[in-house]
């Protein structure tokens, strides 16, 4: 080991040869006697060499006891610090001989706790059987083994998930002497991964869900305009005959008058629907504007109230009215009389024939309309959702409706800057809804 | 009532009101020929169009109408483009142009004199005809 190799020994000549050459150029330059300097050259590689390899003979012979002392400190520190688990078992009894510190805070033991220790000692049963019975195969079969994922009871830190090596080593005779463990613990990591999937899963259902809705959308906005094309023909062909009516013989002119009456009234329904339908899709896409004019609200209350009195009348329901008639303000005044009837159909539909109050009222900065029936209430986890599209709180097998009336009165009041609330504490009888407009708009 | 009225008197006197045209640009078969007969049966001279692109080929034909009522979605040529050719074209741009449209806040930004929102409702209509269709002409008032 401590002889030098002959390729050193040549490198050595080599350099020596080189810097006498140097040297000797040099000073037979200045001297400008090149044949006497010539003499020295000899001399110079001769000494170059001796002394090189001199050098470099003392020099490798210190420098490997040193780097053994250096190699072990460094190894040491490695294993150590590593920040995985590193344990080491005898082969014969599979008891721990060495353990890192990593190992010592993961189990919660000191390494004189646990060195002379067997799993036995330190894991549940079913634990340790599975560890011994993996160390059995390395050792016997002298196979590498690598534990995706074990779980084991640690003393501190509950049950921890290990990602574990397990490696034979062996003695001068080829026979094993020692069992090698490396365990990185992966609980966070694993955890991590299952809040990432679940966090993928989630998105995804969410974009799935975001994607359905404008499925949704689209096809109500298209359901909408079918159904609105024939109705329009529909429409203007009954408003033709009820024109035409004057013109038929008398004897059945109230019959037609009749058929003709209930025609409308059944189109006018069916238009209501599909103005609903229409109202989503405009929503959807942020076509719901409004335009504005100077109005009186509690005209516009009137006005509805008015168009309505065979509906209360139907309904069985008294109206009470509280308008102030100074409420003047800037609002979309067809927009706002779908807002009070809506409010109003409500009452009138929930209302069990019991009175319908109205009430406007103004402060500083805002107006106040109030619709309050006394009929079923509406209960406190409901009083949001309703305003939801087809949202309702009401079983369809009793109500009829599709659902979009306070969805669609929510969305008129917010593009007015306003809002609208239900104020209902069932099994008290009734629900107030209340919708505050701003005075002047912002 | 009242209009339905007068034109069932204005069509036995056929000579007080001027005849007057209108084109109608619809898409829908069922919508275009009933509009065809209530504008007619209010005693004006009516042509159909079932797209933009009909309607504009149809315009040189035709005596220049006062009044073109016109739907938005269409194939072929829709409203919008229909309006875009019409605005470009020196001798037609200053026929009045009525949408009636489902969606009549589409037809905002578009140069159109009126919208009538689908379900068309008669009066309106009629209103809204007579409105563009009478200018400087007191006979039919």
């Amino acid at each position: 080991m401590n002889k030098m190799s002959l390729t050193t020994c040549l490198k050595n000549l080599w350099l020596g040869v080189l810097t006498s050459f140097l040297v000797v150029f040099a000073v037979s330059f200045l001297m400008k006697d090149l044949f006497f300097w010539t003499n020295f050259l000899v001399l110079f590689v001769a000494l170059a060499f001796v002394l090189s390899v001199y050098f470099d003979l003392g020099g490798r012979g210190e420098k490997s006891e040193k780097e053994i002392y250096e190699l072990n400190a460094f190894m040491e520190a490695v294993i150590e610090n590593i920040p995985d688990m590193i344990f080491v078992k005898d082969a014969r009894e599979l008891r721990f001989t060495q353990f890192n510190k990593a190992g010592e805070e993961l189990l919660g033991y000191s390494r004189q706790d646990l060195i002379g220790k067997n799993d036995y000692d330190l894991f549940p049963k079913s634990e340790a059987d599975f560890f011994i019975s993996q160390d059995r195969l390395v050792l016997d079969e002298g196979r590498h083994i690598d534990i995706a994922e074990e779980p084991i009871h640690t003393r501190f830190k509950g049950e921890r998930i290990l990602h574990t090596k397990k490696v034979p080593v062996y003695d001068e005779l080829g026979n094993p002497r020692y069992l090698l463990g490396i365990s990185e613990d992966i609980t966070e990591k694993k955890r991590a991964k299952e809040e990432h999937e679940r966090f993928l899963q989630e998105q995804y259902a969410r974009r799935e869900a975001q994607k359905n809705l404008q499925l949704r959308d689209e096809f109500i906005a298209i359901a909408a305009h079918e159904l609105n094309t024939p109705l329009t023909a529909l429409r203007m062909q009954i408003q033709i005959l009820n024109k035409f009516l004057p013109q038929i013989d008398s004897d059945k002119t109230q019959t037609f008058r009749s058929l003709l009456k209930g025609s409308q009234l059944q189109i006018a329904r069916f238009s209501k629907l599909v103005e609903d339908l229409l109202d989503v899709s405009r929503v959807s896409t942020g076509r719901l504007t409004i335009q504005p004019e100077q109005e009186n609200l509690s005209e516009i209350v009137s006005r509805v109230t008015e168009s309505c009195a065979t509906e209360l009348e139907k309904a069985g329901c008294d109206l009470k009215l509280h308008l102030d008639s100074s409420i003047v303000g800037s609002w979309d005044v067809l927009r706002m009389e779908q807002v009070v009837l809506n409010l109003l159909s409500n009452a009138m539909k929930y209302g069990e024939g019991k009175p319908i109050e109205i009430k406007t009222q103004k402060d500083d900065v805002k107006a106040i309309l109030s619709i309050k029936d006394n009929g079923i209430g509406v209960a406190k986890e409901d009083q949001k959702r309703i305003f939801e599209r087809f949202e309702r709180a009401a079983s369809i097998k009793n109500f009829g409706g599709i659902g979009l009336g306070l969805f669609i009165s929510q969305q008129i009041v917010n593009a007015h800057g306003g809002k609208i609330y239900v104020e209902s504490d069932p099994p008290k009888a009734g629900s107030c809804f209340i919708v505050e407009l701003p005075l002047q708009r912002t | 009532m009242l209009a339905f009225r007068r034109s069932v008197e204005t069509a036995e006197r056929p000579v007080i009101m001027p005849c007057k045209n209108i084109l109608i640009v619809e898409d829908d078969a069922a919508i275009r020929e009933t509009l065809r007969f209530v504008v007619e049966l209010e005693g004006y001279k009516v042509f159909t169009a079932s797209n933009g692109q009909e309607g504009l080929a149809l315009l040189p034909q035709m005596e220049t109408p006062c009044l073109i009522l016109l739907d938005l979605m269409m194939p072929v040529m829709n409203g919008w483009e229909f309006i875009d050719a019409l605005r470009k074209d020196m001798l037609l741009m200053s026929i009045p142009v009525v949408i009636v449209s489902a969606y009549g806040e589409q037809a905002k930004g578009l140069k159109a004199k009126d919208v009538i929102k689908k379900p068309v409702d008669l009066d309106v209509l009629f209103r809204t005809i007579k409105k563009w269709c009478s200018q400087g002409d007191e006979t039919v008032k």
